[in-house]
């Protein structure tokens, strides 16, 4: 009774903690309508900045917290609100376009965090309250950071409640139900989105501090632990603050009386695993299992139409050109070199089948890191015979079983998932990568003395280079096909609007759940072909975190072109072997401008190529015809541009 | 002159279309305005660049000697414009009261109410309703509450009778000619031709983002109207 009681106490202060952060979370999406998914990574900066200042540069605690709470968190909220949200909601710019925004700021604070302090484990967090437990009688005890911890929240709690009843709340519905209308009402939206994020990037710093001191300061393990309190905000059905705190609370302290379970044997440590993660297996059931759960006030969340590009440009007549040759030339480098580049065919692969997913079939999809694990795994697995129930088997034929099995995987967490939309289609598919990465990949059950062979026939590095081009080829293909002809016009018509292609008699659901599988199956094939060219499965080179930056990097490419996907991929590639994390940077640079470059790097060179040439062609027609009709010079639509060109 | 207001050159459009390929307009003050025209000929789009809800690619719009065309939503707003959109024109999560609390602040919540019900009594039994569970009348009448909620200088007013019965049409005008003053201007974007020029001042018939007719809606039969358009 007792050691459940202190077990529950110790709970508290890790659901405190997640309920903070819960808290920003809703704060931010309720007022601007952006799910920060950047608030992990906001805690994560202010715990580091804040260990920094107090181990570092020996300040007193109390004094960097401060430093950190009050004036480093609400500048930078501020900051992105003014310089990165800003510009999105001017122009109108949908759900998935802030999502990618909130990543790009994401990866760059992630990344930056790696660049200054490294990615290695560091358990000097400092508390801001002394260490110090109080004894409640008997031997129930409580340590007195998470007293202060829950008085926090619960002060909080209140003061949110109490304003959501005031005017200031009602003019924050207003704001984020119609922005446009309530400017024309006289409200002053952008003062209520500043504040917003402001507060939101507050109570994610303070949470991040907070959190620090109770688990360890790394950049990746620290933040998937303040991402998956996003369970809390998804129970809470990203309206109410009192279901944030109170599941908040109850999961944390669930999470503590799971260590009491000891089972015996390698699943063991998998149940163990739960003793820390119960969080990531709350959000992925909630998601999957809870029949209702869209926010009603926005149906459209997350639609994913305002990424779109097909067709706004003529295809250039050589636009397989630079794709193809970035891909031929690694076979005249040096062995070394080729090796580096045989990580590109494989990324691409990866990042191709995001186009698939999220660029032709409109599902934001942030787990493909969890697919391309899984292929990695189960290919090695199989190859090496240790996979239970099946012999050893030839190392392409357990390449092409992975592949295949990966798709039925996407197919049967698909069926589930795939009720949901936007939003909380990406949220789920994120927690599907965190618990593959969690309860597998970090498994040594799984993952123990695994080595990852070479494919048999393709075991020169030339060799396997072409094998690699050889499955981006099949990939590409199979893209291809989703993209033309009466399969590309139903997806089309699915990610543009999905009830009217419902009424057009798409079955929507089915090609929904297929794309999700070709995908899955897509993503595996990568991944292994990842884990050959590196030699080795390495459970950190399929963290979800990475999943996430893979994400941005697609969308800053351009999501819905392979071409981009490919040359992206090459970008990335030669990046990291310029200097690691460095490619981290330039996605963020680039996700968080995403407002000013609509459609994507690429599209945008594009954009601006065709601009040019097209004003030359459109000023000398319309010369030509104020010389006949003496009209004054014309401005021509696209469609006049067309004809002038061809007239030419 | 105080409360006119005038479009000078305006081209506007969305995405890669140009809607408004150059228009010049100006709206007396103390007038009421109709715009009439087909679906798609620019009736709105002058609106709402008016409005400040899309942004002029050219030209020039100019309010009491002010050039406003950089002026944000809010900042013509609090100047004493009202615009009631065509759609999306109430908060559909907000209770009619809340609405109409909003539509007119800073003023105490029961002068919003009675300023709306004065004109659209149908409305008193929903105040507690959310605007998003009427049907699609009552939401025009709450969005044209907006027009009757507080004193305005400029009221620009887009497909005003849509989803409104005749009766309540009719009702909802004679209100607008009776609260409009000698510095208040009406702009009325309308479908119903007959509705516009009756109790317009001047009528602007537009056709394919250019103006085709300017004058009186005594100058214009139906028929004249009918090629004017075509």
């Amino acid at each position: 009774m007792t050691v459940t009681l202190n077990l529950a106490l110790a709970g508290l202060g890790i659901g405190a903690v997640a309920a903070l952060a819960g808290l920003g979370l809703l704060v931010t999406y309720r007022a601007t309508g952006v799910f920060n998914v950047a608030f992990g990574a906001i805690a994560v900066f202010a715990a580091y900045v804040n260990w920094a200042l107090a181990v570092r540069n020996h300040w007193p605690v109390g004094f960097a917290a401060l430093f950190t709470i009050g004036l480093l968190c609400p500048v930078l909220g501020f900051v992105l609100d003014r310089f990165v949200f800003r510009s999105l909601r001017l122009r109108n710019a949908g759900p998935a376009e802030s999502i990618v925004a909130s990543l790009g700021v994401f990866v760059l604070l992630i990344g930056g965090v790696t660049i200054l302090w490294g990615r290695q484990t560091r358990l000097d967090a400092p508390s801001l309250v002394p260490r110090r437990t109080l004894r409640l009688g008997g031997d129930v005890v409580v340590r007195l950071d998470v007293v202060v911890d829950v008085a926090i929240v619960l002060i909080l709690l209140l003061a949110l409640l109490v304003l959501e009843r005031t005017r200031v709340g009602m003019l924050a519905r207003a704001v984020v139900e119609n922005r446009a209308l309530a400017e024309l009402t006289g409200v002053r939206a952008d003062r209520v989105s500043s504040l917003a994020w402001a507060l939101g990037a507050t109570l994610a710093g303070l949470a991040g501090i907070l959190i620090a001191p109770l688990v360890r300061l790394d950049p990746f393990g620290l933040t998937l632990a303040v991402l998956e309190t996003m369970a809390v905000v998804v129970i809470a059905r990203l309206t109410r603050p009192l279901w944030v705190v109170g599941s908040a609370l109850a999961l944390g302290v669930a999470q503590s009386e799971v260590t009491r379970l000891h089972l015996p044997g390698a699943l063991g440590a998998v149940v163990s695993a739960l003793g820390t993660n119960l969080f990531v297996v709350a959000l992925i059931a909630v998601l999957l299992i809870v029949r209702r759960l869209e926010d009603a006030q926005r149906p459209d969340a997350g639609s994913t139409v305002g990424l779109a590009t097909r067709g706004d440009l003529p295809t250039p007549r050589y636009w397989w050109l630079p794709a193809t040759t970035v891909l031929a030339v690694p076979l005249l480098f040096s062995r070394e070199s080729l090796v580096t580049a045989q990580r590109v065919p494989a990324l691409a692969i990866i990042f191709v089948s995001i186009v698939l997913v999220t660029g032709y079939a409109g599902q934001l999809s942030l787990g493909q890191a969890g697919f391309a694990g899984l292929g990695a795994l189960i290919t090695a697995k199989l190859a090496n015979g240790s996979m239970p129930f099946a012999g050893q088997i030839p190392s392409l034929v357990a390449l092409v079983l992975a592949v295949v099995s990966a798709a039925l995987l996407g197919f049967v967490i698909g069926w589930p998932a795939i009720r949901r939309r936007g939003l909380f289609l990406a949220l789920a598919t994120f927690a599907i990568a965190a618990v593959a990465s969690k309860f597998v990949f970090d498994q040594p059950y799984f993952t123990n003395g695994i080595s990852v062979p070479t494919l048999t026939g393709f075991r020169s590095a030339r060799m396997f280079y072409l094998l690699e081009l050889m499955c981006l080829g099949i990939a590409l293909l199979a893209v291809q096909n989703h993209h033309r002809g009466r399969l590309g016009r139903s997806l089309q018509a699915v990610r543009d609007d999905e009830r009217g292609a419902l009424a057009c008699g798409v079955n929507v659901r089915r090609l929904r759940v297929w794309t999700f599988a070709v995908s899955s199956g897509l993503a595996a094939l990568g991944g292994a072909l990842l884990s050959v060219s590196d030699r080795s499965f390495d459970a950190t080179a399929f963290d979800p975190i990475i999943g996430l930056i893979w994400f941005a990097a697609v969308v800053v490419f351009g999501i819905d072109s392979a071409t981009s996907a490919l040359l992206g991929a090459a970008l990335i590639v030669f990046l990291d072997s310029v200097h690691s994390d460095i490619s981290s940077i330039v996605i963020g640079v680039a996700a968080v401008t995403v407002g000013f470059l609509p459609g994507g790097l690429l599209y945008t060179v594009r954009r601006v190529a065709v601009r040019l040439t097209n004003n030359v062609v459109g000023a000398e027609f319309a010369g030509r015809r104020a010389a006949v009709a003496g009209e004054p010079s014309l401005r021509l639509s696209p469609a006049g541009r067309e004809i002038a060109r061809r007239l030419r | 002159m105080t409360g006119s207001l005038s479009l000078v050159g305006v081209r506007a459009g969305y995405g890669s279309v140009e809607v408004l390929h150059g228009v010049d307009l100006s709206f007396p003050a103390g007038t009421v305005v109709a715009l009439v025209g087909h679906n798609g000929s620019g009736c709105s789009t002058i609106l709402r660049c008016t409005a400040g809800v899309v942004r002029p690619r050219s030209g020039r719009i100019v309010w009491d000697g002010a050039d406003i065309t950089g002026w944000t939503g809010y900042r013509r707003t609090t100047a004493g414009m009202v615009f009631v959109a065509d759609e999306h024109n109430v908060f559909n999560t907000l209770t009619v009261a809340e609405n109409l609390e909003l539509f007119g602040r800073p003023q105490p919540l029961d002068t919003s109410v009675d300023a709306a019900c004065s004109v659209f009594p149908e409305l008193r039994d929903l105040l507690d309703h959310r605007a998003g569970t009427l049907s699609g009348g009552e939401r025009q009448m709450l969005a044209l509450a907006r027009a009757l909620a507080r004193p305005a200088r400029l009221l620009l007013l887009d497909d005003v009778s849509r989803g409104l019965s005749a009766a309540v049409a009719t009702r909802f005008f004679a209100a607008l000619r009776e609260r409009s003053t000698a510095a208040t201007t009406t702009v009325i974007a309308e479908q119903f031709i007959d509705t516009a020029l009756g109790i317009a001042d001047i009528v602007y018939a537009i056709r394919r983002g250019r103006v085709a007719f300017a004058g009186e809606p005594g100058e214009l039969s139906e028929q004249s109207l009918a090629t004017v358009l075509s």
